[in-house]
Formats: C-alpha cells, structure tokens, sequence
C-alpha cells in the first residue's frame, strides 16, 4: 500500500493533548503542528477582502450592471389556495418599456392530456406565477400591477393547530395517507394525526433509529420531566436578498447568482434548460449572506433565464424583501414534547420526543437529532411529523431543526437538574460524555463567572438578574466533491482556484492562509480566484462543511506545485529537494545554510508559464471510511447567558453571553468570532424578537419587512465573549472544521434557561415577549 | 451511527433535496431519506415545494409511475 505512518497532535492543548500515529496516503502532505508553532493559520489575519468591502468596491449579485441589461419582477399570486382560471396581460404588454412577459404554466408531456390545467394551482401567498422584463425595475413593478388574475378561490389553512384536526382545509388534493406518504414510516402516536395534512412520523436518521425500551426507561425513571415547547417561524433575512443576473448568449448562460452553492445552481440551471454544464456558468464573487436557502436556482433562475431567452438581453432579477419573507425559505415552526426520564443519581434512563411543525407547502420541519446524541441514553425514540399549511414553504435554517430541538431539550435537561437538586452545569458534566464539552464548561464557567448564579426568582428587585446556559452537537461533515487547483506563476504569483463560494465567513481568507503557510509566503501574496465553476468543483456553504472539505485539498494541491517548484531548485542546486524548504519567502536548504533563493527567484526555473496542481478531498485519515460522502465528529458548544428581565414591563435584555466553541484546528481566530458572534445574534434575535406573523383569515404574512418583522437593534445586542477550543483529531492535511451551525443552536435555550434563573417561572415558547413575561408572572391574562 | 446504505431508488432527475448533510440531486442514490424530518425538496421543473402535477414534492413522492416522472437517463425536459 502506498502509505506512511506519521504522528499527529491528538486531543486538547492544555487538556489532554497527545499524540496519535496515523496511517496515511504517500502523497499527503507532512503533518502540522498545533497552531501555535504554526506562522499563518491559527492567526488573526485580516479578511484579504476586507477593505474592498468597506469601500465599495466589492461587486454583489444586484450590482451587476450589463450592456442592455433588463430588470425583471414576479408575479406573484394574493390568495392562498385558488385555481387560476385565466390571466390577462394585455396592459401590462402593451405597457411602453416592457420587452417579455413570462408565464409560469404547467408543461404538457407529448400524447399526454393535462389534466392539471394551464396554471400551477396556488398553494400560498407570495408563490410565483410568471415573471416581467422591462427597460426599469419601476416599469416591471407598473407592469406586473397592470395583469388581472382570475382565481377560483379554495378554502385554506395557515395555523399548524388547525391544520392537524380531522377536517382541516387539505392543502394537497390528495390527503397525506401514513404508510404511503410516510418517509421512513414508523408508529403512528395518535389515529387522528397521520391523516389529511399530517405526514410522517420520521423516526430515524444518519444517527439510527428508535433505542432501548421506552416503557422499561421510564420504570426505571425516580425523576420524570415532561413538557411541551412551542417554537415559531423563523424566515430568512440575509442582508442580500436571493436572486441573479442571467446573460444567456449564444455561447454560454453566464448565472451571477447570490448563492451558498455556485455548483448546485449551475447543475439546476443546465438540468432546467437541457444544458451541457460546461454550457453554463456561476460565478458568485461578493455573497451578502445566506443561512442555508440559498442553495438553489430557485423560481427566479428559471425566470430570469427564460425571459433572457425570450428578450435576448441580460436580466437583473433581484428579490425584494417582502419576496424574501413570504417565499425565500423559513425555519419551520415546532411544537415538541418532551419526556425524559432519570434515576436519583442523574443518569438518564429515557428520552421521548415527538415533534409537529409546518414548512407551509413544503417537508423538512423536524426538530433534528440534538435529543437523540447530545447526552448517553439507553432508551430513546422520537417521531417527527410535518404538517402542511398554505404558506410560504420552508428552507434549511442554519442547523435545521436542531435550534428547535436544542430549545426543548436544553429547558428539559435544567429542569430535571432542578429536580434532581443540581447544579445545571454540573448535571451536565454527569451526563454528558464529550471530552471537548468538558473542556468547554470549565473554561466558560471561569470566563462568565457561572459561581453568581442564585436559586431561580430569588432575586430582589424589579428587573431580576438571571443565568443560563445551553449546549449543542454537531456532526462534522465533509464533502468529498471538493477540489480546488494552486497555481504557481513564473512572475512569482500564487494563486488559488475552485468553485467554492464565500458567503461572507472569509472562505478566501483562510484558503490564502492555507496556501500561505505551506509556502512559507505571506497572505498577500497569494490570489484567491474562487465562486467560478469553470474553476474545480466546490462544496456548498452549508452545513458547516466548507472549511472541513475545501481546505485540505488547498493545502494538498499547494504541496503539490511547492514539491514541483522545490524539484527546479534541487536541480540548480544540484541536491535532493526533500531537503530543501520555503521559509519567509526564500527558499533554503537544511544541509547547506548558505544556500538561499527569493520564492519568485525559484519562479524563474520554470520552463513552462506556470506549475498547476488539482486536489480533491481525500477520505479522513485513520481509516475512517465515509458513507455518502460524509464524516462523522462532534462539533461541541455550551454558550452562558446573562439576562436582565423587568418584572413590571416584560421586557428583557440579553447582557452577556459567553460562546465557548470547538472546530477542530481553528484556522482564523478573528473570523470564528465573527462568525460566532453572527450565530449568538441570530439566537437572541430568534429566542426574542423575530416571528413570522400570519392572517389565518387571508393567509397573508402581517409582518413581510424589515420594520414589523423585528430583528435586534444594536442596542439589544448583547456583549459577546467567544472562547474558541483547539481540538485535534488528526483526520485530515488541517484538521480544520467549521463553525456556521455551532454557532446558533444553543443561544436560544441558554437564554431561555436565563430568563427562568431571572424570574423564577419557565418560559416553553419562543418567541420570550414582554406580553409572555407578564403573562407568566400572572400580571395580565 | 449506522452506516447501512439504502436500497436504491430511482427519484425524478428533476428532485433537489437538502437535509442538515448536504444536498441530493435526483437519481438512485437517496441516501438523505436519513434523516427524512429534517429534509427540504424541491422540483427544479415547477422551482418549488409542488411538482408540476401540483402534487407533494419528496424523494418518496417522485418515482416511477408520477405523471410528471422523468428518469435520470432522459436527455430532454
């Protein structure tokens, strides 16, 4: 076999750091040390991008401008649930500045007769029915207002409570029926449930199946909580909104898209239009945020493209915010119970859940697995349903379903330490096996100061002090579709190629660092060209499998064209190239120390322009084979919250908290911060401010804005501490892992846990509202 | 963990599907049925949570035998 033995950095610097040997590939590159003998990755470098965002000169999807170019808006249907029965667009094609009208109908199969009618039926408000091209955004909102829709009213349902009762408006045709429709069928908990809107239940994952015995658990059990928690819906609200511009020439079909996978769009787009990939092209320079909607072409590539077609000029179709919420993608709504069981000394011996949520018109509205592997326990099973409403359809949320479920369990596991007499911090340490979570508790407790925490409603006052803490799992994925290509240039240039999109974490900061490091170069010397896929193929930025997939390749590849450059001097030098080295941008020899030559000197050997290496992701070390495409880790995280609530208004402020995080070898302290601290907010924002407000009357979203639809203020943004833990596992060149999801799975229940510490009564549904604070202290109805 | 891959499936060409994993596109390996509760799908014909029959969209939805099923080896939309 062609492979070598190495000895890797294994454990927790400070903790239990060791080392392990490794089995590896020969052509993989010598091991790392821990960062900190490292110069480059470990640092705070500075985002290579960061001063063309401040200034401007940083170029997003909606602001690309193109010879010709037209501007398009949707049409988009009012009602909830209706059949078309014709649309007029005489006024709006006769309107002045408009150049093609798109109509979204059902197509029609050869010798087929369509019996679904002309027009998709609407299923909520806000779906797209066709699209408009005009020489200006305002002629194609003037137009779209000029079209009349005639629609055969049906009847509907918005509420989730409503959906699920026998009789409920049914929002398919054809009523979900349990062992056709099922997914991975299991029991049903209730006959009146599985019917009409109420599909599943999904009892099994990546993680298994049902555990033990439920009933034996729960005998076993000297302590049971069992509790209902509610979670709302959450949309998506990235600064940039979704959309493209779409330059479809005779060529190629050039897609600038605002995506978190640059790879998906381009194969939705060429599988849509009956494409070559190579025939079609998406490039994403500049990314304005995306949580997990943004992996798809979605309505508007389709439209965009086809009223391209139909105009033969460039279209600008950038969605508006009101779009964003009723259409773009939301975190399912949850309603949860819990029921978990424990013996006197804390041991769990039973976790039930079962979980009901809607995604509007669409699946997905689980509440992930965080219950079934956070903490060891015997017996455990759950049952997930979906329920279908007539609203906006749902979209992976930034660690799907494991917020909502963090939520539950979290509240569950402090309230059974309470029970139990214990500490919620030190009940965890019982129960809870991850050596890296250990870690984290420690070192979080001393940062935040977890010994003030008081008996819960014991403090004097009206605005009550109170602390909280939560945690969360996540698997360490990787993507084995990742490549990228290093360039060495003969004018001493370094440069760094894939598809890989950045959405704003700093993917090109740290693919620099990567390079960088193993070249013995500076960050500035190295050129990231990445959010092309006529470049090798990337992974999607969701997930958090971005840094885990892309960078070892980088890495690879890097050694690779270094191996090659190192050769040309060996022969100048006339030795081995194993013994030669880059350090500080000059190249040297570890026999003979009087030999030294600038890196773009070494350049200069080449008989060619440049030395080019491709590299993919490679299996993790140590033999662990991966299933789909997939690894498996666990990505720990405990957060602290600090809340001060005021017991006459309700209201409640989030003062502190602390996020203490582990992803692997952390390759940009500056950037996991950033990213964490965007996580943390995103949780306070989630645990008390953001709820999609529905009409149950028209089905239409009351809030669709950035004015009612409330996300925090800088003042309600709390003071961020983040701790982040070094770990190696030595599975891979950098054993280097993300953070997006850690980052905003717990904040949530740690507040919520808080804002019981504060006052004394515990809070099972988020949005937490000053109207909710009251109403749990019983000062209003 | 289990590691056991799922029978194959043939699932509409036209299937995206995204769970907390990664994304699948249609064709015969359906192995984010895994983790079904926590999976979004769409049809890229209709772009949306409805397939172009106005039917439910899902990997157990969209086989052979839907009107609007097209397998992974047609070459046209």
């Amino acid at each position: 076999m062609d492979t070598r033995k190495e000895k890797f950095p294994y454990g927790i610097p400070g903790h239990n750091l060791s080392e392990i040997e490794r089995e590896i590939p020969i052509e993989e590159p010598p091991v790392w040390p821990i960062n900190d003998k490292l110069k480059i990755i470990g640092k705070r470098v500075t985002r290579i991008d960061a001063l063309d965002k401040v200034i401007g000169k940083a170029k997003y999807t909606s602001d690309i401008k193109l010879p010709g170019m037209l501007y398009a808006k949707f049409l988009r249907s009012n009602v909830p649930h209706a059949v078309i029965t014709s649309i007029d667009i005489s006024k709006a094609k006769s309107l002045t500045g408009v150049h093609a009208i798109h109509l979204i109908e059902n197509t029609q199969k050869e010798g087929e007769e369509n019996k679904n009618g002309k027009y998709p039926i609407v299923k909520y408000v806000g779906q797209p029915l066709g699209g408009i091209a005009a020489e200006s955004l305002e002629i194609a909102k003037d137009a779209i207002a000029l079209i009349k829709v005639n629609y055969e009213k049906k009847s509907f349902v918005i509420d989730i409570d409503t959906a699920m009762e026998i009789g409920a408006p049914i929002v398919f045709d054809e009523p979900i029926t349990q062992q056709q429709d099922g997914g991975d069928v299991g029991e049903t908990h209730d006959g009146s449930k599985g019917k009409g809107n109420v599909r599943g239940p999904s009892t099994s994952s990546f993680f298994g199946g049902p555990r033990g015995d439920l009933v034996k658990g729960f005998e076993e059990a000297d302590v049971v909580v069992e509790r209902t928690y509610r979670t709302q819906v959450h949309t998506h609200m990235p600064l940039e909104t979704h959309g493209v511009v779409v330059d479809w020439n005779s060529d190629v079909m050039m897609v600038y898209a605002s995506t978190q996978n640059t790879n998906a769009v381009r194969n939705e787009m060429a599988s849509i239009f009956n494409l070559p990939k190579s025939k079609v092209r998406v490039f994403c320079d500049f990314m304005g945020g995306g949580f997990g909607a943004k992996h798809s072409s979605g309505s508007f590539g389709p439209m965009a493209a086809n009223l391209a077609k139909k105009t033969g000029r460039p279209i600008w179709l950038m969605l508006d915010r009101q779009e964003e919420h009723l259409s773009e993608g939301n975190r399912p709504n949850s309603i949860q119970y819990l029921k978990i069981g424990a013996k006197k000394n804390g041991t769990l011996t039973g976790i039930q859940q079962r979980s009901h949520g809607t995604a509007g018109v669409a699946l997905g509205a689980g509440v992930g697995r965080i219950a079934q592997i956070l903490y060891t326990c015997p017996n455990f099973a759950t049952e997930q349903y979906d329920v279908l409403t007539n609203a906006g359809p749902g979209a992976a949320w930034r660690a799907p379903g494991n917020v909502q479920g963090a939520f539950g369990l979290e509240q569950a596991i402090d309230e059974l330490a309470e029970k139990l007499n214990m500490d919620p911090l030190t009940y965890r340490d019982k129960i809870d096996k991850s050596e890296v979570r250990k870690v984290e508790r420690r070192r979080g407790a001393k940062l935040f100061d977890w010994s003030r925490r008081q008996p819960a409603g014991s403090g004097k006052g009206v605005v009550k002090k109170g602390l909280g803490v939560g945690q969360s799992t996540w698997p360490r994925f990787v993507t084995l579709d990742s490549s990228v290509e290093v360039k060495i240039h003969n004018d001493g240039g370094v440069e760094i190629r894939s598809s890989v999109q950045d959405i704003g974490t700093g993917t090109k900061t740290i693919l620099a660092q990567v390079v960088a490091e193993e070249l013995g170069l500076e960050v500035k010397d190295i050129t990231v060209n990445i959010g092309d896929t006529f470049f090798p193929v990337g992974p999607g930025s969701g997930g958090s499998v971005v840094t885990g997939s892309i960078t070892p390749p980088a890495r690879n590849a890097t050694y690779e064209a270094k191996k090659a450059l190192l050769k040309l001097v060996a022969k100048k030098w006339e030795t081995d190239s194993s013994e030669l080295f880059i350090e500080n941008g000059q190249i040297g020899s570890k026999k003979d120390a009087s030999l030294k030559m600038p890196f773009k000197g070494a350049t200069k050997l080449m008989r060619t322009s440049q030395i080019s290496k491709i590299a993919s992701r490679s299996d993790d070390y140590g033999g662990f084979q991966q299933p789909w495409g997939l690894a498996y880790g666990d990505l720990g995280s405990v957060q602290f919250a600090e809340v001060s609530v005021n017991t006459d208004t309700g209201f409640v402020k989030v003062d502190k908290i602390v996020a203490v995080h582990s992803c692997g070898r952390p390759l940009n302290i500056g950037q996991l911060e950033s990213q964490i601290n965007g996580g943390v907010i995103q949780g306070v924002s989630y645990a008390l401010y953001e709820n999609r407000v529905m009409d149950n009357g028209t089905g239409h979203m009351m809030n669709a804005n950035v004015d009612q639809y409330k996300v925090p203020f800088s003042m309600e943004i709390p003071e961020i501490e983040t701790l982040v833990v070094e770990e190696y596992s030595a599975l891979s060149s950098t054993d280097a892992y993300g953070i997006g999801e850690p980052a905003n799975i717990a904040t949530a229940a740690a507040i919520a846990n808080a804002v019981y510490n504060a006052i004394g009564v515990r809070l099972y549904e988020i949005p937490i509202t000053p109207a909710s604070i009251l109403k749990a202290l019983g000062k209003v109805s | 963990m289990e590691h056991t891959k799922p029978n194959k499936i043939s699932i509409c060409k036209f299937l995206r599907a995204r769970n907390p994993y990664g994304m699948m596109e249609g064709g015969d390996d359906p192995w984010l049925l895994l983790d079904d509760a926590n999976t979004t799908c769409w049809c890229i014909t209709s772009a949306g949570a409805m397939g172009p029959d106005n039917g439910l969209v899902s990997p157990m939805h969209c086989t052979k035998g839907r009107s609007c099923f097209v397998s992974q080896d047609a070459d046209v939309l």
